[in-house]
């Protein structure tokens, strides 16, 4: 699925930010324009996509943002718009108003809650999400990052039960971003993330909440107890790491925030979506040939083997490749596409 | 020939038979100004000045009248996001004025489906307009006709005399005369509006004296070469046809974008096969 980044600002300031890099060299007065959203819209028509994801920095202070969503939706499109649910009231008003008789699976907001016990949120800051949750809860699913093994989440069931959201949690893993001081998950303390979310599991199971996970968890690293859990209660449960395409207001393409320096491309470079995923997919296979995976076993794993596991995210592994080697990767990959 | 007139009952009365494109002033005359025109004539189309797209009320009985809807702007889309299935449905074409904003929103329409012209009124954004015209002729999916440059480029011959595109806007004398309310013809609306007739009333729509100023006018192009203007020195005669060089000492960038544009009509024949270049039966 192709994320459009609509603007690089962003209205908080999370510890483990994976976008705080790419924001910090990107002007901060740059948004999509209406003639890139068209071209955009097209690209992934033309290549059969059906889905969009609106991200930013966080998307809704793009100023047209509200008009942009309604676009992709009447182009048909699938929409999920990552946000921290932070706006001012007349735009969460036009907000509320303009989707209401949208179905919520054309709509689909992930909000990024932090807990406010564990992490720097201000009074005005929460009061700002209660109210988005209170207005478009239905169209929501909760979302959270681990970027500490102590985590809790009972905030989030709390806000779940509270406001009628989707009974889906997004749970992602901070990674550590190369060059910047990000909070995050080490390798190591993957099982102890997955014990904890494994604590939770009646609280998961009271609410018929359902975990998902973004790319990064290790298959090995659940125990069979635990992945029966997940799977009886989710119905399916990912190990891999698929590119996913970020594409900046000035038209960059990139594959993940953590990877946002690794080979950025135009996106006017490529004919189709296709090609753009195509092109990644390769970037993530040379990079893999080099590493295979988070673990020293990971070489001779059958989950691996059989790609039921990625033996972690990409991006988990470039912060272990030597900057020369990596440099030579994204060489020899643009090089090998020129050929082509 | 189809006449041009405003929406004055006495004045439709007496062009009994001809072919009609009537103005109105709103939108809500749209079906009634159709419905009189058709009582004796035959209706070509409806112009309507009209308020920006988002302010439209689109009525119901608007469907099978064909409309030119002349708008000052296309507003934000929140406002027309509701409206865009029934656009969609009629026999409608918007006419945008050549500002960014306009340019933007005549790709959004045409992107959904509605057919959008931009007019030439103005000192135009040549780079934003190639950029719409790159779209327009190239997009990659299908999407409404943006005009004049899906009409320039059906009618662009390399090797011949291409169309005179000036027919998206209602001007083209061979095709369109324009008449006040009181019956007097104008070779182009401008002309109208500045009360310079060819012919002070109605009786003389068939006369050789309008016959004889039509074909004047369709041969003016010579006077450039005579007078060695810069359009006709310009490499991208073929293509504009001089359309624009009312009131211009030197080209103000029109130049390089219909030679743009000559490139993009060939890119876009080469990629669909044009069946105008070939000979074969």
């Amino acid at each position: 699925m192709a994320n459009i980044l609509l603007t690089n600002k962003c209205v908080r300031e999370c510890p483990y930010c994976f976008a705080g890099q790419e924001m910090a060299h990107s002007p901060a007065n740059e948004y999509t324009s209406w003639e890139n959203i068209v071209y955009l819209a097209d690209l992934l028509q033309a290549s059969g996509e059906r889905r969009v994801s609106l991200l930013g920095g966080e998307p809704t202070l793009h100023p047209e943002f509200l008009d942009i969503l309604l676009y992709f939706i009447e182009r048909n499109f699938d929409v999920t718009v990552f946000t921290c649910g932070i706006m001012s009231k007349t735009k969460l008003d036009d907000l509320k108003e303009h989707v209401a008789g949208l179905p919520d699976s054309r709509l689909n907001f992930v909000c990024n809650l932090n807990n406010p016990e564990q992490t720097k949120t201000s009074q005005s800051e929460s009061e700002k999400l209660h109210e988005f949750l209170a207005a478009l809860g239905a169209w929501t699913m909760p979302g959270f990052n681990i970027y500490r093994p102590d985590f809790e989440l009972d905030f989030i069931f709390d806000l779940t039960r509270r406001y009628g959201l989707k009974k889906r949690l997004r749970l992602g893993i901070a990674h550590p971003i190369p060059g910047a001081a990000n909070e995050s998950i080490r390798a190591d303390d993957i099982g102890r993330v997955i014990e904890r979310l494994y604590a939770y599991k009646d609280a998961f199971e009271r609410l018929r909440l359902r975990p998902s996970f973004d790319c990064g968890f290790p298959l090995c690293r659940v125990t069979d107890e635990q992945l029966g859990w997940l799977v009886r209660l989710s119905g399916q449960i990912d190990f891999k790491c698929k590119p996913a395409i970020d594409i900046t207001p000035d038209m960059q393409v990139y594959c993940c925030f953590p990877l946002s320096a690794l080979n950025r491309k135009s996106v006017f470079e490529f004919d189709s979506f296709r090609e753009i995923v195509a092109y990644y997919r390769g970037l993530q296979k040379r990079i893999r040939s080099e590493m295979t995976g988070l673990y020293p076993e990971c070489g001779d794993c059958n989950h691996l083997s059989e790609e039921t596991c990625a033996g972690g995210g990409v991006c988990q592994l470039v912060n272990r490749l030597d900057p020369s080697r990596l440099r030579d990767i994204e060489r020899a990959h643009s090089e090998a596409r020129l050929s082509s | 020939m189809k006449l041009v007139c405003p929406h004055e009952r006495a004045l439709i009365d007496r062009l009994q038979g001809r072919t009609v494109c009537v103005r109105v002033g709103a939108a809500r005359d749209i079906a009634a100004a159709a419905a009189e025109v058709r009582q004796r004539n035959t209706l070509a189309c409806v112009i309507c000045e009209s308020v920006p797209i988002e302010d439209i009320d689109v009525e119901d009985d608007w469907q099978g009248v064909p409309i030119a809807l002349m708008a000052p702007s296309v507003g934000r889309f929140r406002n027309i996001a509701k409206k865009v299935d029934a656009l969609r449905k009629l026999n409608l074409r918007v006419y945008l004025s050549c500002e960014a904003d306009n340019l933007a929103g005549a790709r959004i329409l045409a992107s959904l489906g509605i057919a959008v012209c931009i007019m030439f009124d103005a000192a135009p954004d040549w780079d934003a307009m190639a950029d719409l015209m790159t779209y327009a002729l190239l997009g990659p999916v299908p999407h409404a006709p943006i005009d004049p440059f899906r009409t320039i480029a059906d009618g662009y011959r390399p090797a011949a005399r291409s169309d005179d595109w000036g027919r998206v806007f209602f001007d083209d004398p061979s095709r369109y005369l324009h008449l006040d309310a009181e019956g007097r013809i104008a070779l182009s609306r401008r002309e109208m509006l500045a009360g310079d007739f060819v012919a002070g009333d109605l009786s003389k729509l068939d006369s050789l004296l309008v016959k004889h100023a039509i074909e004047q006018r369709a041969a003016a192009w010579r006077e450039l070469f005579a007078d060695d203007h810069f359009c006709a020195r310009c490499k991208a005669w073929r293509i504009c046809r001089a359309r624009l060089c009312d009131g211009k000492a030197e080209p103000d960038g029109c130049d390089a974008f219909f030679d743009e544009m000559a490139d993009v009509i060939e890119r876009r024949r080469n990629k669909t096969g044009s069946r105008a270049d070939k000979w074969q039966p």
